[in-house]
C-alpha cells in the first residue's frame, strides 16, 4: 500500500498532464477529474484537501480578472493599440518595436491573454495597411508578451504561484526579474530586426500613405465609455501602486494613521481583491456581467492542479525527488542551472503551470534537505525558466495559442516548425542571458 | 500538421472562448474596411457657407488634410431672394445695409476658415456673392469632386431636425460625392 499510493499519484498526475497538453478534454475538466480520482482513492483526505489548494494564487487571478474585464470594457486596450500604431509614423519596423514594447509592458501588469487578444487584430490591420508580412509582427508580439510577463509578480501565472508559495514581494520580482526582462526584450527586438528589418522597409512615399490611413483612425472612437475609461485608468494605477507598497503598507500608513500596525503587510491576492472591489464599486458596472466574464475554467484548472500536486506531496514523491536532486547537486549555482534549464525546456514542451506547481514543493524540499543550496535564487531560476520556456514552442504558453489561433482564423499560416525555429532560438538566448544576470546577482 | 492545427484550435477555444468574436465586433466599429482604406482622389472641393454656418469642426479640417494636392473653394452666399424682399418692402438702402452686414460676417468667416486650411498647407480660393443657395450650389457642384456641406447651411436647423432642409436636399440631389459636417 505504501508503494502503491505514490505510484497512483504519479500515474494520475502524468495521465492528467497528457490530457492537459492534448486538450481534447478541457484542461480544467482534466485537472478536476484527476483531482477527483485522488480524492476518491483517499490519497488526498478531505481534511487536507483545502490545505493543498493555493488560494493566494486563485484569489489573485480572480481579482486581476475582474479588474482587467472592467478595464477592457472601456476600450482601454483598443485605445492603446491605436495610439501605438499612430506613434509608429508609418514605419513597419517602428510598429514592430513599439508593439513589442507596449505588449511587454501591458503583459507585465495585466493578463497576457487579454493583452494579445486585444492587440493582435490591430496588428493584423496595420500589417494589411502597410502591405507587409504580418508573421514577424505576430511572432514578436508573442515573444514580447512572454518576456514582459516575467518582469512582475502579476505578469505570468508561474510568478503568481511562486510569490504565493514563497511570500516574495512585488518589488523583489520587479528588481530581480525586471532588468532581465528588459535585456531579453531588447535582445528579442534585435533578433527580429536582424532577421526581418530589411524586408520591412518602406519608401518615404509609402510611409506617408500608410501614415495617412493610420492617422485617419480615431482613438477616441475606441473608447466605449469615457467615464469608465478614466475610472479604469485611475483604478489600475491605484492597484499597481498598491502592489508596489504591499509589503510595507503598514509602515507607510502608520506615518499618518498611528493606529495602523507598522508591521502590517498586504498579500498580493488581497491587493487584487481590494482593486476588484474598488473598480466594481466605482464603475457601477452590473456585477453579474463582470462575474460572468471571470475565467472560472482557469480558476478550477488551478484548483484541480493544486490537488494533483498535493497528491505527489502527500505520498512523498516530491520529497523523494528532492532528496535525489539534493544528493546530486553540489551548490546553489549548479541548482539554479538545472532548475532554469529544466523548467525552460519542459515548459516549452508541456504546460508551464502544472510544471511550476510541481517544482514549487520540490524546491521547498531541496531547501529543507540541503545545507549547501540556498533556495532564494532558485525561485528566480524557476521564474526565468517557466516564463521564458513559453517562447519555445507554439503551444508552450497561452499567448502563443491566442495569437496563432487568431492568425489561423485570418488565413495566416504559421506552422509548428516555423514557430519552433525562432522560438527555440529565442528561448536558448534569453534563458542563457537571464541565467547569466542571475549569476551576477546571486 | 493537421494535429497541430486542431490542437491550436482546441486550445484557442478553451483559452479564449467567445471573446474573440466580441473583440472583432468592437474593432469593426472604428476600423476602416478594405474599401475605405483606399483614399479617394478629390482634387477640387467646394465648401458653401452662409450666415447660418458659424464654425467648422477640427475633425473636418483633419479629414481635408488626408487628400493630396487639393484645391478648396470657399463660397459664401447671401440669399438674393431675401435681399430682393427687403428692397421691395423696406427700400434699397435697407437692402444694401442688410447685404453689407451679411457680407461683413461672410468675410470674417471666410478669413477664419481659409486661415485654418492654409495653416495645414491646403490651397484655398475664396468667393463671396449674393445668390440662390440651393440652385447655385447644385449647379456649381458639377465642377467639383466633393462638396462639403454644413448641417446648418441654409438655416432651419433646430431641436427637431439635426440637418437643415437645404443641406439635406443638396446631399440628396447632387451627383458628386458629399460630406455633411
Amino acid at each position: 500500500m505504501v508503494l502503491i499510493e505514490p505510484l497512483i499519484a504519479v500515474v494520475v498526475f502524468l495521465i492528467t498532464y497528457i490530457l492537459i497538453v492534448d486538450e481534447r478534454i478541457n484542461r480544467a475538466v482534466a485537472a478536476m477529474a484527476g483531482a477527483a480520482v485522488l480524492v476518491f482513492l483517499g490519497i488526498i483526505p478531505w481534511e487536507s484537501l483545502l490545505d493543498h489548494i493555493d488560494f493566494g494564487t486563485i484569489f489573485l487571478l480572480m481579482g486581476m480578472m475582474i479588474i482587467v474585464n472592467v478595464a477592457s470594457n472601456s476600450g482601454l486596450f483598443e485605445y492603446l493599440a491605436i495610439i501605438t500604431a499612430k506613434a509608429a509614423k508609418g514605419s513597419p519596423i517602428r510598429v514592430l518595436i513599439l508593439f513589442a514594447l507596449v505588449t511587454a509592458v501591458t503583459s507585465a501588469f495585466l493578463d497576457n491573454v487579454t493583452t494579445v487578444l486585444l492587440m493582435t487584430p490591430m496588428l493584423l490591420y496595420i500589417a494589411k495597411v502597410m502591405d507587409v508580412n504580418p508573421i514577424p509582427l505576430l511572432l514578436t508580439e508573442i515573444l514580447a508578451s512572454n518576456v514582459g510577463g516575467m518582469a512582475t509578480l502579476i505578469g505570468d501565472p508561474p510568478n503568481i504561484m511562486i510569490a504565493s508559495a514563497t511570500g516574495l514581494s512585488f518589488n523583489e520580482f520587479l528588481f530581480v526579474m525586471g532588468p532581465i526582462a528588459l535585456v531579453d526584450l531588447a535582445v528579442v527586438i534585435m533578433i527580429f530586426y536582424f532577421f526581418y528589418g530589411r524586408k520591412m522597409k518602406v519608401d518615404s512615399a509609402g510611409k506617408a500613405a500608410i501614415r495617412k490611413t493610420i492617422d485617419a483612425l480615431d482613438e477616441r472612437a475606441a473608447i466605449q465609455d469615457i467615464v469608465l475609461f478614466k475610472k479604469s485608468i485611475v483604478a489600475l494605477a491605484f492597484v499597481i501602486m498598491l502592489f508596489f507598497v504591499h509589503s510595507n503598507i503598514g509602515e507607510i500608513l502608520h506615518t499618518f494613521l498611528p493606529f495602523v500596525d507598522p508591521t502590517m503587510t498586504l498579500e498580493p491576492a488581497e491587493v487584487a481583491l481590494i482593486g476588484a472591489a474598488l473598480i466594481l464599486f466605482w464603475s457601477r458596472k452590473a456585477p453579474e456581467v463582470i462575474f460572468e466574464k471571470v475565467e472560472w475554467t482557469a480558476l478550477f484548472f488551478f484548483g484541480g492542479l493544486f490537488v494533483l500536486v498535493g497528491g505527489l506531496v502527500e505520498t512523498g514523491v516530491i520529497s523523494d525527488l528532492a532528496m535525489m536532486m539534493t544528493s546530486s547537486l553540489t551548490d546553489t549555482h549548479e541548482a539554479m542551472f538545472v532548475i532554469a534549464w529544466f523548467s525552460a525546456i519542459a515548459s516549452a514542451i508541456v504546460d508551464n503551470i502544472p510544471l511550476t506547481a510541481a517544482l514549487i514543493p520540490l524546491i521547498e524540499d531541496i531547501g529543507m534537505n540541503s545545507s549547501t543550496i540556498d533556495t532564494y535564487p532558485l525561485w528566480w531560476a524557476l521564474s526565468l525558466g517557466a516564463c521564458l520556456g513559453g517562447n519555445g514552442t507554439a503551444i508552450a504558453a497561452s499567448a502563443n495559442v491566442v495569437v496563432l489561433g487568431i492568425a489561423e482564423r485570418e488565413g495566416i499560416k504559421i506552422s509548428f516548425f516555423d514557430f519552433l525555429k525562432i522560438g527555440m532560438f529565442v528561448l536558448f538566448v534569453t534563458v542563457a542571458i537571464g541565467l547569466g544576470i542571475l549569476y551576477l546577482m546571486f | 500538421m493537421e494535429y497541430f492545427k486542431s490542437l491550436i484550435n482546441r486550445k484557442f477555444k478553451d483559452v479564449v472562448g467567445s471573446r474573440y468574436k466580441d473583440v472583432l465586433k468592437d474593432y469593426r466599429e472604428f476600423l476602416l474596411t478594405e474599401e475605405e482604406i483606399v483614399l479617394c482622389d478629390f482634387k477640387r472641393i467646394l465648401i458653401p457657407l452662409d450666415i447660418f454656418v458659424s464654425e467648422v469642426p477640427e475633425d473636418f479640417y483633419d479629414l481635408l488634410t488626408a487628400f493630396d494636392e487639393t484645391e478648396i473653394n470657399l463660397v459664401y452666399i447671401t440669399d438674393s431672394d431675401v435681399i430682393s424682399i427687403i428692397n421691395d418692402v423696406l427700400g434699397e438702402d435697407a437692402g444694401r445695409e442688410y447685404q453689407a452686414k451679411k457680407e461683413n460676417y461672410g468675410r470674417g468667416l471666410l478669413e477664419k476658415i481659409s486661415g485654418e486650411l492654409e495653416s495645414r498647407g491646403i490651397t484655398v480660393n475664396r468667393r463671396l456673392y449674393a445668390g440662390r443657395k440651393w440652385d447655385d450650389v447644385e449647379a456649381m457642384s458639377e465642377n467639383y469632386d466633393l462638396v462639403a456641406v454644413s448641417k446648418s447651411f441654409g438655416g432651419g436647423r433646430g431641436d427637431e431636425n439635426e440637418i437643415s432642409p437645404v443641406a439635406q436636399r443638396l446631399v440628396q440631389q447632387m451627383n458628386v460625392s458629399s460630406v455633411l459636417y
